[in-house]
């Protein structure tokens, strides 16, 4: 591999220094092989700049922690190989979400707000049997679920809707996505009549005009599409069956 | 901060991870008030990256038909080298089931059986009775007798985590993240709850409780190179230690797994080997036959990390900017095969090397793992030492896994012991009575605000992350899967040293608001007190037992070792204090694990 | 909770407006079709054209279909146009974000907006023209054609094809019943056909068909 130089330019802004205004700011890196965003700002931060806010956990693309725009694109640092980006790479910070500090956005209390308003634990009418066996599900039903639940929260969809970018109490595929998971799940005992007040709205599912980025840029590769038109039509059909 | 500014709660857990909210909603379920600090929000804890699965002997699949708690509780003692306490493994194995069923009816979607005939890879023909379609199937993990690890697909970590939360949601739990516990508030006799830096705004604030759980995970970063997530840094154990009257148990027993990709170590599944992976050195040999010419790569997991090191240790391995490494060969298992078995390991190729392992070599080194250690509870999950302080999940020593854990082992413990603590805190705040002492909370209020302060006055030449760096490689190198007391004793010194020199830190940015460097510098003190716990203890055990192997006592030694380290830091101490207690054997006494070396379980699996 | 939102609140009126707006579009894209197509007859001469409008007139379908369609465009218009980024700092934010991401869906969607307001003041100009002129004759459009409405149809015909393609694009995501990608692909190839028929169908117009009768 031919050793380039990468040059990062990154949105820097600390809350604590509120005279400072937000600004780009630029850093030189040599670029070693399998290097991810994640080695490049954890190097720099230690090499560089002890001062560079950011958010990692899993470093494996899993707990949704990383995401930020890069170049542009909202994607997860830590999954982002630099030898697939260009030489000059842009960090900034997500937008819709609360700025912490330089790239850390309060995705966090975004999704809490959005479990709340979803209602998002299960609806049962029973009480819990410990000596019972488990109910039981058919596996099909389960991996249904599973495709759903696989969202990790990383608000790349939210970001990347130009929908929410505008509209500040829009659910977001990513909402509408963790209402679907439970329309689909058997043990919920919730109607869809009855989650229409929350999603049958332009906050909710109307809300939403179809322009996919969400579907694309979602790391997870979750089908948003085709979660995004179940919740329609159920939605839909609650408003027409309860005429 | 003024003490009156304290947020008042009945109980406080540190950590949401799956322990610490387990231990939240059980005493919310109580009926209790409860408030859960976290470094991050509750569903990016590291409970998520667990793919494997947890073990319940639930008897579903018709590998596991005839299980039972028996065998779980045998399996996990085993796996222990007798180095758990028995009435905890047992109490553990009864409860089980109860969890996975529990999970079940929070929403976590458990992959299925599916009755019918099926042919497994070494083509032996089992079938699955129509009766158990529909319950929840399990599979195959090292170190068992029995298939009985349930999951969720290829997220099972991640699904019981998300269902722990929707709990914690719907009780209404309050939950403050991006805050970090730094100290804990006590007298000595009694825990009062803990002060944190908000790592929004670097302010401190005060969380006063009636009982304080510490549920904070793992502490594999202080090895550097580690499976854990970059916030497993231990806190919750360095703070519990730092009272000087709570000890940590059993802190020399580090888990080692074989295959952590370089150079981010993200976890491979051993999958690779079972089904037939080579490792290669840098002449592209494949050298694990010149050690064991038997088991060859699938030799248990601690034995195949230490050939690994030693082989590195020769020379034989690969340089990269990110130190030596090995080379996992999986091509010849095919596209197909890795497509379809493997297609974890696949994407992780392709997302973190950016490499097609079909065509291509994996780097791979063996990498911390897990933490046996940790804060030392009774069976109920009181911590020793501080009268309302418990402690649940990996950051706790309840010590149900001993020497090594059982893979799948340790989110069923999460989970279990979160029942078994959340209740007993449940009954503790009923009988305890709130009175906190203003004056003692404002000080440590103070002893932190003044900390930064000196921080930021520093005229010290040490900068955090160069001492930091030291440190990891110490452990790796010297506190790793061989252990010698030449180098033990070179650790300990080294340690010791660094100890010495991180008093003067000093900052090389501005260290305002939500800066990350003053973070990493009040917390590498604590870091350093651990590693010398886990330096010290092993350099004290001249034994082997489970994860810990010493070159120069290769045997278990159960005449003199059958005990538990037990590491205190008084105050103002330079070394830990080791003390020993023995361990509780109630059913099973010490014997042959039955699988090989004396000292290596099989893991498959996460 | 907010006792405004709450008093005013009646939850199914914003899924019958979504329901409408799908009505309205669907209708409108399905109208400029058939109308290409009914234009088109022009290319049978203009005694078949004259003759199809007539036959039209006599049983009132025209009459029928101009109420439907003004009406249709003005529900349509005000439906549609309200989640558009009608404040300022809204609409920089949109512009800002569609150039970072560069996605094109969400450049579409800007496209289908710009389109849509284009088509509202260029169909009321056009009825406005047509309906000045009663009844539809081959004659009467030549000349409109050849006094420089060739130029301002193409845009017409350009701008209406691209907002109806991709509104029923949209159509198709929104309820998800097809896979996205092959939809795409056969409506731009509908889109082009049609636009093609309609290019055909001017050129008749302003070579072949003499104008006369207009004025
Ligand atoms: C890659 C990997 C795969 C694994 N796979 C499996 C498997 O298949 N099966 C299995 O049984 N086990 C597995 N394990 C082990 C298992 O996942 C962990 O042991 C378990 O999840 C630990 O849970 P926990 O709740 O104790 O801690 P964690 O989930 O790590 O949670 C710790 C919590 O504490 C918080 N915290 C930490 N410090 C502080 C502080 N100072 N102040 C406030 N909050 C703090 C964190 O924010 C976090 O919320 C795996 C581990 C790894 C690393
Ligand atoms: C004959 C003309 C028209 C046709 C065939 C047409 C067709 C369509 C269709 C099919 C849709 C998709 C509807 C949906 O998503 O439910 C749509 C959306 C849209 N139309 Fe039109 N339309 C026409 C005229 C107009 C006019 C006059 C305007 C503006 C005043 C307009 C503005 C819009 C906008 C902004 C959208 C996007 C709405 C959204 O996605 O939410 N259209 N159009
Ligand atoms: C409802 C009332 C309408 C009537 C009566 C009407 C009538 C006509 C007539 C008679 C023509 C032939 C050319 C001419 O006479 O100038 C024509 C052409 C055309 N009209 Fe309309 N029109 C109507 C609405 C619309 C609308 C709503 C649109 C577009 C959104 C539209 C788009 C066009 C186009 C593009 C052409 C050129 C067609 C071609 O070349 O094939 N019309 N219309
Ligand atoms: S749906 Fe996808 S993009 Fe959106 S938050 Fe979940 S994982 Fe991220
Ligand atoms: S990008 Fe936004 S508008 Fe809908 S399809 Fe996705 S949520
Ligand atoms: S750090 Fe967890 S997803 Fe990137």
């Amino acid at each position: 591999m031919e050793n380039r130089t990468l040059n990062f330019s990154i949105f820097r802004y600390n809350p604590a220094t509120p005279d400072i205004k937000p600004r780009m700011q630029d850093y030189q890196l040599d670029e070693t092989p399998n290097m991810t965003v994640f080695i490049a700002l954890n190097r720099l931060r230690e090499e560089q700049d002890p001062s560079l806010i950011f958010d990692f956990v899993c470093r494996a693309a899993i707990c949704g922690s990383c995401a930020m725009l890069i170049n542009g694109r909202p994607r997860l640092a830590c999954k982002t190989l630099t030898i697939d980006l260009p030489e000059n790479i842009t960090l900034m910070p997500l937008p819709v979400f609360k700025l912490v500090g330089d790239l850390s956005v309060d995705t966090g209390v975004w999704f809490r707000h959005m479990g709340m308003r979803t209602e998002s634990w299960i609806h049962a009418d029973q009480k819990f049997n410990p000596k019972a066996q488990e109910e039981r599900m058919d596996n099909p039903t389960a991996l249904d679920i599973y495709e759903a639940e696989r969202c990790i929260e990383c608000g790349c969809c939210i970001a990347a809707c130009a929908t929410a970018n505008i509209r500040e109490d829009f659910l977001g595929a990513a909402g509408i996505n963790r209402i679907a998971r439970f329309l689909i799940d058997p043990r919920d005992k919730r109607t869809p009549s009855q989650v229409f007040e929350v999603v049958g709205t332009d906050e909710g599912v109307f809300g939403c005009i179809g322009l996919m980025a969400c579907d694309v840029l979602c790391p997870m590769e979750i089908p948003l599409q085709t979660q995004l038109a179940l919740v329609r039509r159920k939605m839909m059909g609650a408003a027409i069956a309860r005429r | 901060m003024k003490w009156q500014d304290a947020h008042i709660t009945e109980v406080l857990v540190i950590g949401a991870g799956l322990a610490g909210e387990r231990v939240a909603v059980e005493a919310a379920s109580h009926g209790h008030e409860c408030t859960i600090l976290s470094l991050v929000p509750p569903r990016r804890s590291h409970s998520t990256a667990a793919q494997g699965g947890m073990q319940a002997s639930l008897a579903n699949v018709a590998m596991g038909y005839g299980d039972n708690t028996d065998l779980h509780f045998e399996d996990t003692v085993k796996g222990s080298d007798w180095g758990c306490e028995q009435d905890v493994a047992r109490r553990f194995v009864n409860l089980a089931p109860i969890a996975v069923r529990q999970l079940a009816a929070w929403g976590v979607p458990w992959t299925r059986v599916k009755a019918g005939k099926k042919i497994l890879p070494d083509g032996r023909e089992i079938e699955d009775l129509p009766e158990k379609e529909g319950l929840i199937a399990q599979r195959a993990f090292g170190g068992t007798a029995k298939w009985r690890t349930c999951y969720a697909a290829d997220g099972t970590g991640h699904v019981l985590q998300y269902a722990m939360d929707s709990m914690v949601l719907k009780l209404g739990v309050t939950v403050h993240d991006r805050l970090e516990a730094v100290v804990l508030i006590h007298d000595g006799e009694k825990c009062y709850g803990a002060v944190a830096r908000c790592l929004r705004t670097g302010e401190f604030r005060a969380y006063l409780a009636k009982a304080t759980v510490i549920a904070t995970g793992g502490y594999g970063r202080i090895y550097g190179t580690s499976t854990n997530a970059v916030i497993n840094e231990g806190s919750g154990m360095a703070i519990a230690l730092a009272t000087g009257v709570v000890p940590l148990g059993n802190m020399e027993a580090v888990q080692f797994h074989p295959t952590g990709i370089v150079p981010t170590n993200i976890l491979v599944t051993e999958g690779c080997r079972g089904d037939g992976g080579f490792l290669l050195d840098k002449n592209l040999h494949r050298f694990m036959p010149d050690y064991e010419p038997v088991k060859k790569e699938l030799a248990s997991r601690d034995v195949v990390s230490r050939r690994m090191m030693y082989h590195i240790n020769q020379g034989f391995g690969v340089e990269s900017p990110y130190g030596p490494h090995l080379w996992l060969d999986i091509r010849h298992l095919g596209r197909e095969h890795l497509c379809t078995n493997l297609r974890e390991v696949s994407t992780i190729c392709s997302n973190f090397l950016g490499i097609d392992c079909a065509e291509s070599l994996i780097p791979v080194v063996p990498t911390q793992h897990y933490s046996m250690g940790g804060v030392r509870t009774n069976i109920d999950g009181d911590a020793y030492g501080l009268k309302g302080l418990f402690a649940a999940g990996e950051s706790a020593c309840w010590d149900m896994h001993g020497f090594n854990r059982l893979g799948g082992n340790s989110l069923a413990e999460t989970l279990v012991m979160g029942m078994v603590v959340g209740d007993r805190v449940a009954d503790y705040v009923k009988e305890a009575v709130v009175d906190f002492p203003p004056t003692l909370v404002s000080d440590f209020v103070k002893q932190q605000e003044q900390r930064v302060k000196d921080l930021l006055a520093s005229k010290g030449s040490e900068y955090v992350y160069d001492l930091r760096k030291q440190m990891e490689e110490t452990l790796s190198n010297k506190v790793g899967i061989f252990r010698n007391e030449g180098d033990l004793k070179a650790a300990v010194e080294k340690l010791s040293e660094l100890y010495g020199r991180c008093q003067q830190l000093r900052l090389r940015s501005n260290g305002l608001g939500p800066n990350p460097e003053v973070g990493a510098a009040l917390r590498l003190p604590g870091m350093l007190r651990l590693a010398l716990c886990i330096a010290d203890g092993a350099l004290q055990r001249t034994e082997s037992r489970g994860s810990h192997y010493r070159e120069d006592y290769p045997k278990r030694d159960d005449a003199n070792w059958l005990k538990r380290t037990l590491a205190y830091w008084r105050p103002g101490a330079q070394m830990p204090e080791l003390n020993y207690e023995p361990v509780t054997i109630i059913e099973l006494p010490p014997g042959d694990r039955g699988y090989g070396e004396a000292s290596g379980a099989t893991q498959l699996g996460d | 909770m907010l006792v405004q939102k709450t008093l005013t609140k009646n939850p199914r009126s914003e899924a019958w407006i979504e329901l409408l707006e799908l009505i309205t579009g669907l209708f409108l894209a399905l109208f400029v079709q058939m109308h290409i197509l009914a234009v088109s007859n022009i290319l049978f001469g203009a005694a078949a054209f004259d003759h199809k409008s007539a036959q039209m007139d006599e049983y009132y379908i025209s009459h029928v279909a101009i109420v439907l369609v003004c009406a249709a465009i003005i529900a349509h218009g005000i439906l549609a146009m309200r989640k558009a980024p009608w404040r300022i700092q809204e609409a920089q934010i949109v512009w800002r974000h569609a150039k970072l991401v560069q996605h094109d869906e969400t450049w579409y969607w800007l496209v289908q907006i710009v389109t849509g307001a284009a088509v509202l003041i260029l169909a009321t100009i056009h009825i406005a023209g047509v309906l000045t002129t009663w009844p539809i004759q081959a004659a009467r459009s030549a000349a409109r054609v050849q006094s420089g409405g060739f130029i301002f149809y193409l845009i017409l015909i350009g701008i209406a094809e691209i907002h109806a393609f991709l509104g029923v694009y949209r159509i198709f995501i929104k309820w998800g019943w097809w896979p996205r990608r092959p939809i795409f692909k056969y409506l731009v190839y509908t889109a082009i056909a049609f636009s093609t028929l309609g290019v055909f169908a001017l050129f008749v117009f302003l070579l072949f068909i003499s104008a006369g009768g207009a004025q």
